[in-house]
């Protein structure tokens, strides 16, 4: 089997890969396309993604995987998602919540090699918009808790008559410090590490922003 | 061995790449990986992302081709460097496979008279015929991972993401790596960190000359490499056994991973193709080859 080959190559005429090289040469086009083409279809939820890398399509037409946001945050609220997110997302920067929060340095838009993460006005930009759990609140279930209203560094939440939180949706940016300090999990004893009585959702890019 | 030793320095230098990036993922430092390393805000890029996220995004992003033309100069000067030194592949190879190199086919029982009859070309006429060879050998062994990086590249401009990424085995190597950090440090388990590897290991056990005839990015590399004119192999005529013995020897081409013949050029893979691995050096049994600075430097 390897002696024409190698009697092809001798000839010094070969200017056709070999048909083995020719099938995995197709082989390999055909699995990239038909990914390309699958995961363009594939519906996919929306990701909390990084201050400047709200634009989905131009985030994830730019985003290399590469790291460097995620390591760079000094937060280490950046991290990343996996491939039961989508395999497209898999390895992408989303913001974890219950890690850390933003205080929007910028760091990881500096490191971003291709703009995936574009240079964002701090006064405009929303990372998404808080929502309160009513089955996981603590205010909901039994009154009291205010960790969320104290710790807000925008003022955004504050406590209707009920009292039970309210977010407002113009002065919340999703920087996640309400997530992040809500005791929901450690009081109330749920199992698993990110349970949360309020909660930063992606906006929805077409949705409108005054809920 | 000698062989041994010139190995022995590649795979510490790739792990020492691959090492030094682990840190700064672990330290935060913002390192990167192979995909854009860097401090601050200067990142080398790789080129071939570079170019995939210029296609999909529709961007010319003329900040990263000072980076794009850096490696690309760096490659026309030292040649696929990269491939044979930092790429970590060879050294995942080494540890899945116990392999470090592509294993070519064996070329010792299969000579013939006519082939030793060939006029064997002169160290300078080697530069020569590679040179013109090139048209030809690229359709050789480059061609293939010439198919694949338009394939690539047209994939990333028609679905407007950068579609090879995803499969990419050296961006996946780092992958598994900051998966395992993230469980470490987090405490956030996976299917990643199964998936990641089984996807490395299908490249490279299951299509055993990936490095040769698939990787987009040697192909990329191999367009800049074509330019390169130092550290090139070549054959002293006066000691190789061929010439000088006249007994038939083809233990340079068969240990180099791209089939490159430095003799007459025959193989399938061109000199731009050379990695500077130096295992054709040290598998020749009377030291013929050697890796000169200039080609033209006596």
């Amino acid at each position: 089997m390897k002696q024409p080959e190698f009697e092809k190559v001798q000839s010094k005429s070969l200017t056709r890969p070999t048909r083995r090289t020719f099938l995995k040469m197709t082989g390999g086009a055909a699995v990239l396309l038909g990914l390309g083409g699958a995961l363009a279809v594939f519906p996919r939820k929306a990701l909390l993604r990084p201050p400047g890398g709200q634009d989905e399509a131009a985030f994830i037409a730019r985003c290399l995987r590469c790291d460097r946001c995620r390591s760079v945050c000094p937060t280490a609220v950046i991290g990343l998602a996996h491939l039961s997110d989508s395999i497209l997302d898999a390895r992408t920067p989303v913001m974890k919540f219950h890690l850390g929060y933003c205080n929007f340095c910028n760091k990881c838009v500096e490191v971003c090699p291709t703009q995936a993460l574009k240079p964002f006005d701090s006064k405009t930009v929303k990372i998404g918009l808080a929502t309160v759990q009513q089955d996981t609140c603590i205010a909901w279930d039994s009154r009291g808790c205010m960790v969320c209203m104290n710790e807000c560094p925008y003022h955004a939440i504050t406590f209707d008559d009920q009292g039970h939180p309210v977010v407002d949706s113009y002065k919340c940016n999703g920087c996640g410090l309400c997530e992040k300090v809500c005791p929901a999990l450690v009081m109330r004893s749920y199992i698993g590490g990110n349970v949360r009585g309020i909660v930063v959702t992606p906006i929805s890019r077409k949705g409108d922003e005054s809920v | 061995m000698n062989s041994s030793r010139t190995r022995t320095l590649r795979m510490t230098t790739m792990a020492v790449v691959a090492i030094t990036i682990s840190i700064g993922a672990v330290k935060n430092a913002g390192t990167g990986s192979l995909s854009a390393f860097g401090v601050e805000n200067i990142s080398a890029i790789c080129p071939l992302g570079y170019l995939e996220t210029a296609f999909a995004g529709r961007e010319f992003l003329p900040h990263l081709l000072i980076s794009f033309l850096v490696i690309a100069g760096l490659t026309a000067l030292l040649g696929r460097v990269f491939c044979g030194w930092i790429c970590p592949i060879p050294l995942v190879r080494k540890l899945v496979v116990n392999k470090v190199d592509e294993v070519q086919k064996d070329f010792t029982n299969s000579t013939t008279n006519e082939d030793s009859a060939q006029p064997i070309l002169a160290d300078r006429e080697i530069a020569k015929a590679s040179c013109s060879q090139e048209s030809s050998s690229a359709a050789n062994n480059s061609s293939s991972g010439l198919v694949i990086l338009g394939v690539t590249l047209g994939s990333s401009a028609i679905f407007g993401f950068p579609v090879f990424c995803l499969i990419c085995p050296i961006g996946l190597v780092f992958a598994t790596l900051f998966a395992l950090i993230r469980l470490l440090h987090f405490n956030e388990p996976s299917f990643d960190l199964i998936v990641f590897p089984v996807i490395i290991i299908v490249e490279l056990v299951l299509l055993k000359k990936w490095c040769s005839k698939l990787c987009p990015v040697g192909a990329l590399l191999s367009l800049f490499s074509r330019f390169n004119r130092t550290l090139v192999p070549t054959v002293d005529r006066s000691r190789c056994l061929e010439e000088s013995h006249d007994i038939k020897c083809q233990r340079c081409r068969s240990a180099c991973s791209f089939d490159v013949d430095l003799k007459n050029g025959s193989g399938t893979g061109g000199i731009s193709d050379c990695t500077k691995c130096r295992e054709c050096a040290d598998h020749c049994p009377v030291q013929a080859i050697r890796f000169r600075w200039g080609r033209w430097m006596k």
